[in-house]
């Protein structure tokens, strides 16, 4: 790769995200504007952000790579991504979460919940659990970005960990919500047109649509050959019902993505930067457009790619996983560097930094809130300067990101594993202790404080307990269950080792929310009238 | 169909596209709605610059 026009692409890029977050930093004035962007923001900026937030370098590299494994079989997250992630996620929880937010003066996704249930104790521990589970998230996605730009670059890890956190941390510090959102836009404006472009020059480049899928099911023995023992079928084919790779997919790719989505702070808290439902109306459309160019691509693209390495003179003969040397993350760079042309490359390698930078801002920012705003304000009673308090705390939580994203790679090798464990943790925890309370906030009037309460336990709980001790992805590399009764996973060789916390913890929730939701006097008429004010 | 081997990859395919048209179908049927959104916008606006939180 031409080195030098990637570093001119680089700087230009640097140049307009340091103007866009200075743009947000002059525009942020109170409170207000740094929590939740001044409840004015345009819907075709609130739907990027959301967009760009919700998907991450991982997404592409990661699950991009996943998808050259699994085959097609992935786009079912993409269907979830734009039905659940963008359509659900706007009409059904946004308005509500939009307008309880202003009759409920909230600002952060902790706050919303701990005012609809009078609970200053709810803000603090979802604050709290946050802020202790968000860093593994972060840390993640800044270990995926980290080696992406040492790798690109030829640079040290450390180093390029340091400038990367550092360029987002100042603009998110000083532009708060504002500067995030404004740069997210033009991030999210930038991976568009990569990924059409990607798109664009792979069915081409394979003869077309059709062929090029026949091309990929033409392939399906050496699929077999490789992946059969695990239930695969070939990569236009869906794995066989309930083997390995079909639980896998299904329980923790498709559904413990595709749900968990709906319990995220920093895409909930976005609902209420913007004035009006006929915001978040027009923001559907642009949200279900840029997901599908994201993950669809991603994930098209992934799996065509053992089209092109098992055609190609110099992998003649190899699938996508072992041109890659069996590193799944290394299969989408390999690709674009080998596949395409150098100054797509190069507008790849933006769009890649652009995917990193625009989630960990977020990430930043939510972390930031939910340690300052909602647990050390509202839960410990610190009084002062909101905004402050909410810099100070995001300086705390980007150092402790920053020493995960810094020490965790040196003990585990495989950094790969490290950054969809961290992805599928929080993922799984906030769905876990979030939603069915979310839900429950925005649709039950008959919702008690106490229900809230052990609903966020108990998801929480399960949750935890599921992914220490039974779900063999987290439990191996975590090791805690090794240690304490001999065995990798308390599931055994059966298959509950492969089922995803969230099938087991969000019905917990649900069931345990419900049932003392019924137990438990109604709330008073006076705060429901207030939180449901102009909701029909 | 379109080259695809299993039908439920197809579905997929076809479900991601025809969920993303859906989104888009809705942001423009939606697109001025509500209609009453303005008063409405102004009156919130108004009741929000009077519970600016501390700053």
């Amino acid at each position: 790769m031409n080195i030098l026009l990637l570093s001119i692409i680089v700087l230009v890029y640097l140049i307009i995200i340091a103007y866009l977050g200075y743009l947000g930093y002059k525009q942020t004035k109170n409170a207000t504007d740094y929590l939740v962007a001044g409840r004015k923001v345009h819907p075709f900026i609130m739907a990027i952000s959301y967009g760009a937030t919700f998907i991450s370098t991982s997404a592409i590299i990661g699950f991009g790579g996943a998808a050259a494994v699994y085959g097609m079989g992935l786009l079912w997250l993409t269907f979830m991504n734009i039905l659940v992630g963008i359509f659900i996620a706007f009409v059904i929880f946004g308005k509500r979460t939009r307008k309880m937010g202003h009759n409920l003066d909230a600002h952060t996704f902790p706050e919303l919940l701990g005012k609809r249930f009078e609970s200053r104790f709810l803000q603090a521990a979802s604050g709290l659990l946050i802020f202790i589970a968000m860093p593994v998230y972060t840390g993640s996605v800044m270990i995926g970005g980290a080696q992406f730009i040492s790798q690109t670059l030829s640079i040290n890890y450390a180093v390029a960990l340091l400038f990367f956190t550092a360029i987002v941390a100042v603009y998110v510090i000083m532009g708060g919500l504002k500067g995030v959102m404004y740069t997210d836009a033009f991030q999210g404006v930038l991976m568009f047109i990569g990924m059409s472009i990607l798109l664009f020059f792979v069915y081409s480049k394979l003869g077309g649509i059709t062929q090029a899928h026949k091309a990929l099911t033409a392939l399906a023995p050496e699929a077999i050959k490789i992946f059969g023992a695990g239930g695969h079928r070939g990569w236009t084919a869906m794995p066989l019902f309930k083997s390995p790779m079909w639980l896998q997919l299904v329980t923790t790719i498709v559904m413990g993505v595709g749900i968990g989505v709906l319990a995220q702070p920093q895409l909930a808290v976005r609902f209420m930067t913007v004035k009006s439902d006929r915001e978040l109306n027009r923001a559907v459309g642009v949200g279900g457009l840029f997901i599908l160019m994201m993950t669809g691509v991603a994930f098209v693209v992934g799996a065509l790619s053992n089209v092109y390495f098992f055609n190609n003179p110099a992998t003649l003969g190899k699938i996508s996983m072992v041109a890659a040397n069996k590193s799944v993350d290394n299969i989408v760079p390999l690709f674009i560097n080998t596949f395409l042309p150098p100054w797509f490359t190069a507008i790849f390698m933006v769009t890649l930094l652009a995917a990193a930078m625009s989630t960990l801002s977020s990430q930043f920012h939510t972390m930031g809130t939910a340690m300052g705003r909602d647990f050390c304000e509202k839960g410990l009673g610190v009084k002062g300067n909101t905004m402050n308090i909410t810099k100070i705390s995001m300086c705390v939580t980007i150092i402790i990101s920053l020493a995960i994203a810094y020490f965790l790679p040196r003990f585990l090798e495989t950094g790969s594993a490290i950054i969809a464990i961290g992805t599928s943790i929080f993922f799984g925890l906030c769905a876990a202790a979030f939603l069915p309370m979310y839900f429950g906030a925005l649709y039950f009037k008959r919702m008690t404080k106490a229900a809230a309460i052990s609903g966020f336990f108990s998801g929480l709980l399960t949750s935890l307990f599921w992914l220490t001790f039974v779900h063999a992805k987290e439990s191996v590399p975590l090791g805690i269950c090794k240690k304490l009764f001999g065995v990798q996973t308390l599931a055994g060789a059966s298959k509950w080792a492969l089922l995803d916390p969230i099938v087991v913890a969000l019905p917990v929730s649900i069931i345990v929310t419900l049932v003392v939701m019924f137990c438990t006097k109604k709330p008073e008429t006076v705060q429901i009238d207030k939180c449901f004010e102009g909701i029909k | 169909m379109w080259g695809m081997e299993g039908r439920g990859v197809f579905l997929a395919y076809i479900g991601s596209i025809l969920s993303a048209l859906l989104c888009i179908v809705y942001g423009i049927i939606n697109w001025n709605k509500p209609k009453d959104g303005e008063v409405k916008e102004i009156e919130e606006e108004v009741k929000w610059e009077t519970k600016e939180p501390q700053d």
